[in-house]
């Protein structure tokens, strides 16, 4: 334990004292200031809200991620390539503690700036909104997309309609497109019929008049603009839906007496003169009040730095293997791609009658999504700026993932292979 | 019972390969040595003879393309055997941004020592090099001796059994060079187990009990330093072969 | 003169031998060669696909091999103590200063004419498959042997130096670069001969696009002789955002739509422009190499 104190302590000192983190506390609070009076905003408080903790606190965190990947990238290749590596391999001190103690260093220094920048956001964004409670958002209770699309299967390919191209895919494959689809499909409500969503009734129970509330967005054949018109139930809780399709609609609901529905059900009426449709999966939640914006804003620096964790490990794992310039160059490269790699799954969800050459990069898209998961789904910022409750699980999964699993993981893997490297 | 060879190397062969495994130089071929606790051993030789790999691999830093390396009885990767072991490298390598007494009490937490201990051990230390007026110095500003001290007292923290000084006299000033070879002669006086390696002939000889030459990467003679008959130097270039001349003649005309 | 031109050659090889320099390459033509390839994104228009991937290409991978290699290039001359040995003997600092920015600079046109060749194979290849689509009334595609042309550039070099390394001991990272140079540049003039004045027109575009490079090459040696790796990088990072509002002057790639081009006068004319700014930055180096202690 000392010698892995040591060591996070020198890892420290080295920043410090090459006034590296200095600076990039000194950047990321100046940028907190600035970013208000650089982007323009729509002119509104939420709008100015939006703007710092989306731009601010994102552009911060993007800073620090590179800084501290920059450092990590750096830290045993420049000890490695200065001889300073070998005195601290001679000491009775195991590499995994070397490496995990650099780990620990290089989060808790980058994780104090993110702090630093969370503490001036709400500054940035304007005191009034900081009173501001955040929302659980609760979907309706549904078996999960892959689920469903594993029941579908058997029927659809029997079905006469499905193409030949997808009988002969890969079973994989088919569910895929299944699961896809069963995440984007449309529930139709006609005129005068009810349609109701099931929400865990233990987060929905004692919820009071006018706190709640539910967000939809409704859609028609055409994605036409077209008048809404209805009624929502919850409880004893009701709503009148009164608008249009194809935007995001929040209705407060509220005790207006009459008939009480089943616990933990939303039903919605449909009073229009025609059919509309939403997608369950994604245009239906329930905005239930949770806890206080800093309660939120602690959450989502933990989860922050959590992934910041991760980054760290993984530039220290390319460290351990790869000279600095070129560890460097490999992560950011990897981290770019894992940006735009779920966008071009997203685009091309479809495969079927796709070129060789299109399918290849499809797979390549998905493998490099699938891997880079954890830091690409991590997205706690804009849920923050939209007042929506960064999720204490999700937060603990973050945590439990990203801060220990996988940086511990990665530690294994750099402490294996730094006396092979060593070896030159 | 503790075993009487700190270090044994037996028919050790370091062979260093290319990309593409293809050997490129044979450091070491077929060493075998043994260090004896409580002497000074000296592992001397010519620029290139395999002292710096050997000493590397005791240290665990390489690890042996063939034979077996012992390191107090255990692998030198073992942590155990690491507790046991000071190790002072040709150069100074240190962190430039840390004082001499934070350099030191660093070394001595990678050692396992408490705060206390290690802060009177910094304190020790660095009055026993003669660093204690610019302690809070950063070792970025040292000189060369000063920084090879402050390298020294790092080596010397852990209380270590055997310490492996790589040219420890290389680049000082005659001052400093006997100041090193009384610490090392005082230190093998109190039962630390000592393994050099030096091109200065001149200062093996007045350190070491018994020493080694090598030659392209072979050990081409062995004995206590006492029993040579002759001088170091004479004895070395006896087994080495004789100094070359250049040829001057084309430069003078 | 002869001893700087030694030191700009020994420059140019070393960051020509540079892991990084290889791996920068190597990216900026993957961004040539599949961006125009892959059907999900070009959005059916695989010509402004693959002008727009080769001048970003440039822009960008330019900017980083420029900056980088002129950093380490420079900084390691510190750092390792050649440069004191190179100044005893009779080499001025200023003269040492510009001929590593010289070799910097010559490094990085080298690597230009790489990726300028494989954007001229992969627009040639667009528009002869632009071509055939038309009459095929198919999906546009980039022309076949184009993408093997841009894909050799990219894994032959690889093979190659690793054979040349295996049973002659080249040094595999600059010969994997000159061959990919090699390839590069055989593939583009190859190409102009396929579409014609077509692929032309994308020269001066792609010329005015390296400008910004050299300047930001220039500023990045002068940071390096005073401040370290970090610093210098940070600095080079804060110049190119000072010339971002003049970059829109180099980054002229909407001129070539629809059979457009960028005139040979507005290229000379920019490039003019650029000098100022590089001879600036050269100057300042000049200023620190001569207070350097």
């Amino acid at each position: 334990m000392r010698a892995f104190l040591g060591i996070f302590q020198l890892e420290l000192k080295a920043l410090s004292r090459s006034r590296s983190l200095l600076m990039l506390a000194a950047a990321s609070a100046a940028w907190m200031f600035v970013v208000p009076r650089l982007v323009v905003g729509d002119g509104t408080a939420e709008g100015m809200r939006e703007v710092c903790l989306g731009y601010g606190l994102g552009g911060v965190l993007a800073l620090v991620t590179v800084s501290m990947l920059a450092a990590a990238t750096g830290s045993l290749a420049r000890e490695r390539a200065e001889k300073r590596l070998q005195l601290t391999m001679v000491r009775p001190v195991r590499y995994f503690a070397i490496v995990a103690a650099k780990i620990a260093a290089l989060s808790s220094a980058g994780a104090a700036v993110l702090a630093l920048a969370c503490a001036l956001a709400p500054f940035c964004a304007g005191s009034a909104s900081n009173h501001r409670r955040c929302v659980h958002v609760l979907r309706p209770l549904m078996p999960s997309p892959r689920e469903e699309a594993k029941a579908m299967y058997a029927e659809y390919m029997k079905s006469p309609d499905t193409p030949d191209a997808v009988k002969k895919a890969r079973p994989s494959t088919v569910l895929r497109l299944l699961a896809t689809r069963a995440w984007d499909r449309y529930d139709t409500v006609r005129t005068n019929a009810v349609t109701a969503w099931r929400f865990p009734a233990a987060d929905v129970r004692g919820v009071r008049s006018g706190e709640v509330s539910a967000r939809l967005k409704f859609s028609n054949t055409y994605n036409a603009r077209q008048d809404v018109a209805g009624e929502l139930r919850l409880g004893e809780l009701s709503a009148a839906v009164s608008n249009l399709t194809q935007a995001v609609l929040v209705f407060p609901l509220a005790d207006r007496g009459g008939e009480a529905g089943e616990e933990g059900v939303l039903s919605f009426r449909n009073l229009g003169k025609d059919a509309l449709m939403l997608r369950p999966r994604r245009d239906v939640e329930l905005l239930i009040p949770a806890d206080s914006f800093f309660w939120n804003l602690l959450r989502s620096w933990v989860e922050m730095a959590a992934t910041l964790t991760l980054v760290v490990a993984f530039g220290l794992f390319l460290s351990a293997s790869l000279g600095r310039p070129v560890a460097l160059f490999t992560a950011i490269v990897f981290l770019l791609v894992s940006e735009m790699s779920p966008s071009v799954v997203e685009q091309y969800p479809d495969e079927f009658g796709a070129t060789l050459s299109d399918r290849i990069g499809l797979m390549v898209a998905r493998t490099v999504t699938e891997v880079s998961h954890p830091i690409s789904s991590m997205n706690p910022l804009e849920r923050l700026s939209r007042d929506e409750c960064v999720e204490p699980r999700e937060v603990a999964r973050a945590v439990a993932v990203n801060a220990f699993a996988l940086p511990l993981a990665l530690a294994l893997l750099a402490a294996f292979v730094l006396p092979f490297k060593q070896e030159g | 019972m503790e075993a009487e060879n700190v270090v044994s190397l037996d028919n050790v062969s370091k062979t260093f390969r290319d990309f593409w495994l293809r050997p490129t130089v044979s450091a070491v071929d077929g060493l075998s040595l043994a260090v004896r606790r409580g002497e000074v051993f000296g592992l001397l030789g010519p620029n290139g003879s395999g002292k710096s790999t050997t000493i590397k691999m005791i240290l665990g830093l390489l690890s042996p393309s063939a034979g077996e390396v012992k390191l107090f009885g255990l692998s030198p990767r073992s942590v155990a055997a690491r507790r046991r072991l000071g190790y002072l490298p040709e150069l100074s390598f240190l962190h430039p941004f840390l004082t001499a007494a934070e350099t030191i009490g660093y070394y001595a937490g990678l050692c396992g020592l408490s705060r206390r201990e290690a802060s009177r051990r910094t304190r020790e230390l660095l009055a026993m090099v003669g660093l204690e007026s610019v302690a809070k110095r950063p070792v970025g500003e040292f000189s060369k001796g000063m920084a090879r001290r402050v390298a020294l007292a790092s080596a010397l923290v852990g209380r270590p059994e055997l310490l492996v000084l790589d040219e420890p006299t290389s680049g000082l000033d005659p001052i400093s060079t006997k100041e090193v070879k009384t610490l090392v002669k005082a230190l093998a006086q109190g039962g630390m187990t000592v393994l050099t390696t030096s091109h200065l002939l001149a200062d093996a000889e007045d350190i070491c009990d018994r020493v080694m030459i090598l030659n392209h990467g072979k050990s081409v003679a062995e004995g206590e330093v006492s029993s040579l008959g002759t001088s170091l130097e004479e004895f070395f270039l006896a087994k080495v072969g004789s100094v070359q001349d250049f040829a001057l003649a084309p430069f003078l005309r | 003169m002869r001893p700087y031109v030694s030191i700009t050659q020994a420059t140019a090889l070393e960051v020509l031998s540079s892991p990084l320099s290889l791996l920068v390459l190597l990216a900026a033509l993957a961004m040539e060669v599949f961006a125009p390839v892959f059907h999900y994104h070009q959005f059916g228009d695989a010509t402004r696909m693959a002008r727009d991937a080769a001048i970003s290409a440039l822009f960008t991978c330019g900017a980083v091999f420029a900056v980088f290699g002129a950093i380490r290039s420079v900084r390691r001359e510190i750092e390792t103590g050649t440069m004191e040995m190179a100044l005893a003997h009779p080499v001025s600092r200023s003269g040492f200063f510009l001929a590593k920015a010289a070799g910097v600079a010559v490094a990085f046109t080298v690597f230009a004419v790489a990726v300028i060749g494989i954007a001229l194979t992969m627009f040639a290849g667009a528009a002869v498959g632009g071509a055939i689509a038309e009459e095929t009334a198919q999906l546009a595609r980039v022309y076949g042997p184009c993408v093997a042309a841009g894909v050799a550039a990219m894994v032959l070099p690889l093979v190659l130096a690793a054979a040349l390394n295996r049973f002659f001991r080249f040094r595999f990272t600059l010969t994997a670069f000159l061959l990919a140079t090699a390839i590069a540049a055989v593939a583009g003039v190859s190409s102009m001969f396929l579409a014609g004045g077509d692929a032309m027109r994308l020269v001066p575009a792609a010329v005015l696009a390296v400008a910004p490079a050299y300047v930001l090459a220039a500023a990045a040696a002068a940071f390096a002789v005073r401040f370290r790796a970090n610093a210098a990088a940070a600095l080079s990072g804060v110049a190119l955002v000072l010339m971002l509002p003049a970059a829109d002057n180099y980054y002229r790639a909407e001129a070539l739509a629809r059979g457009g081009t960028v005139p040979p006068a507005y290229v000379a004319l920019a490039f003019a422009a650029a000098v100022p700014a590089v001879v600036g930055f050269l100057l300042i180096g000049i200023h620190f190499s001569r207070n350097r202690e």
